[in-house]
């Protein structure tokens, strides 16, 4: 292309030459990048390779799977196929399953303080049983 | 190095040149209007007349600058903005006979088209390329990159700068910007027509040059590209 220009400055004829014009074929844009192999990711271009593998993909599809069954069991007890109610009953029952795991959650934590406690008593227990020993018998002797 | 391939061609010319040239006749511009020695037009026939050229191509930079690619700033930072992006008709002859009459001497280039002589000047370089002649900017092809090291270089290029890298250096594990960069060189600033996927050590000495900032001494760049295609098979 230059050297073209080049030419045409310089005054060289070209009235009667043979000629071709750049198209947008002739143009980098998007398409070069995709023979480059990157593509759009969000607003940016990555690499073919670079993309989250497949396998993701597929570990992300899961959640989105089982909504359509989880749908399907709201459906009845709303009994209107209307999208808002099914999607306020769906709200309702994931703020009932968050309430249902803070209870279990809460419960558990429970059952370990408690535990604890235990280990604890039997602890101070052992100590004092020990403590008394030591006082009324030189253990070494034992030995 | 390109002197005695073409003393030798004289031997090969006096069988090719009778079948050759019928083949100009229905051509617009004739062959004794691109050369006018008619030694030099058998060698033209030879071997430049149907030598296959680089397509040409330009950036189309404000689809670059839509989706905030840093390659625009780049191109613009090293005056270079202009001709990545110029388009239009193409010669493809009065090209093969820029190259055939094309010669360097003391670090000038000179040419004859039609007839009429060509001096790569600054003129020319300031006035049809667009090139900013600035005193600092550097011939770093020539005059090198203080601290720059090829493979160092191409490894910071990298997507994965850990993955192993071969005997060849390859555009292809290249992050983005720097991908487009060695495209550009290769298509548009210096484009050599062949091994378009690897990256020589003059394109990484550019690509390094522009990433950081150097600026650039482009007519030399040009003046060089120029010289090893004349000098390609």
């Amino acid at each position: 292309m230059l050297i073209s220009r080049i030419c045409e400055y310089k005054g060289v004829n070209v009235s009667d030459e043979q000629s071709h014009k750049t198209t947008e074929a002739n143009k980098i844009a998007e398409n070069s990048l995709k023979q480059m192999k990157f593509i759009p990711f969000g607003n940016t271009y990555i690499h073919k390779d670079d993309m989250p593998s497949l396998d993701n993909e597929e570990e992300e599809n899961p959640p989105t799977a089982p909504i359509p069954p989880f749908d399907t069991n709201i459906r009845p007890s709303s009994g209107v196929g209307g999208s808002p109610s099914s999607l306020e009953d769906h709200i309702l029952n994931l703020n009932q399953r968050l309430e249902e795991f803070f209870l279990l959650s809460t419960h558990r934590h429970g059952e370990v303080t408690s535990l604890i406690r235990g280990l604890d008593s039997r602890i101070s227990n052992l100590e004092y049983k020990f403590d008394k020993y030591d006082e009324g018998d030189d253990m070494s002797q034992d030995f | 190095m390109a002197e005695p391939s073409r003393r030798k061609i004289p031997t090969r010319r006096r069988t090719a040149s009778c079948a050759s040239q019928p083949s100009t006749a229905p051509r617009t511009a004739s062959i004794e209007g691109w050369i006018s020695d008619e030694d030099r037009r058998f060698e033209f026939i030879t071997l430049w007349k149907d030598k296959p050229l680089i397509t040409p191509k330009c950036i189309q930079s404000q689809w670059f600058i839509n989706r905030h690619f840093t390659i625009p700033a780049f191109l613009a930072e090293q005056g270079v903005k202009f001709f990545t992006k110029m388009h239009g008709t193409y010669y493809p002859d009065l090209v093969r006979s820029f190259y055939f009459n094309y010669k360097f001497k003391d670090g000038v280039g000179f040419t004859k088209v039609k007839g009429v002589d060509i001096i790569l000047d600054d003129d020319i370089w300031e006035n049809v390329a667009q090139f900013p002649i600035d005193d600092g900017t550097s011939p770093i092809l020539t005059a090198g990159i203080e601290g720059f090291n090829r493979i160092f270089a191409y490894r910071s290029f990298m997507r994965r700068p850990n993955q192993e890298i071969g005997r060849q250096l390859l555009a292809g594990p290249l992050k983005v910007d720097e991908r487009l960069l060695h495209y550009l060189i290769v298509w548009i600033l210096c484009p050599r027509g062949t091994n378009d996927a690897q990256c020589s050590e003059a394109y990484l000495m550019i690509i390094y040059a522009m990433l950081n900032h150097i600026p650039i001494h482009w007519p030399s760049i040009i003046l060089y590209t120029m010289l090893k295609a004349k000098r390609l098979p």
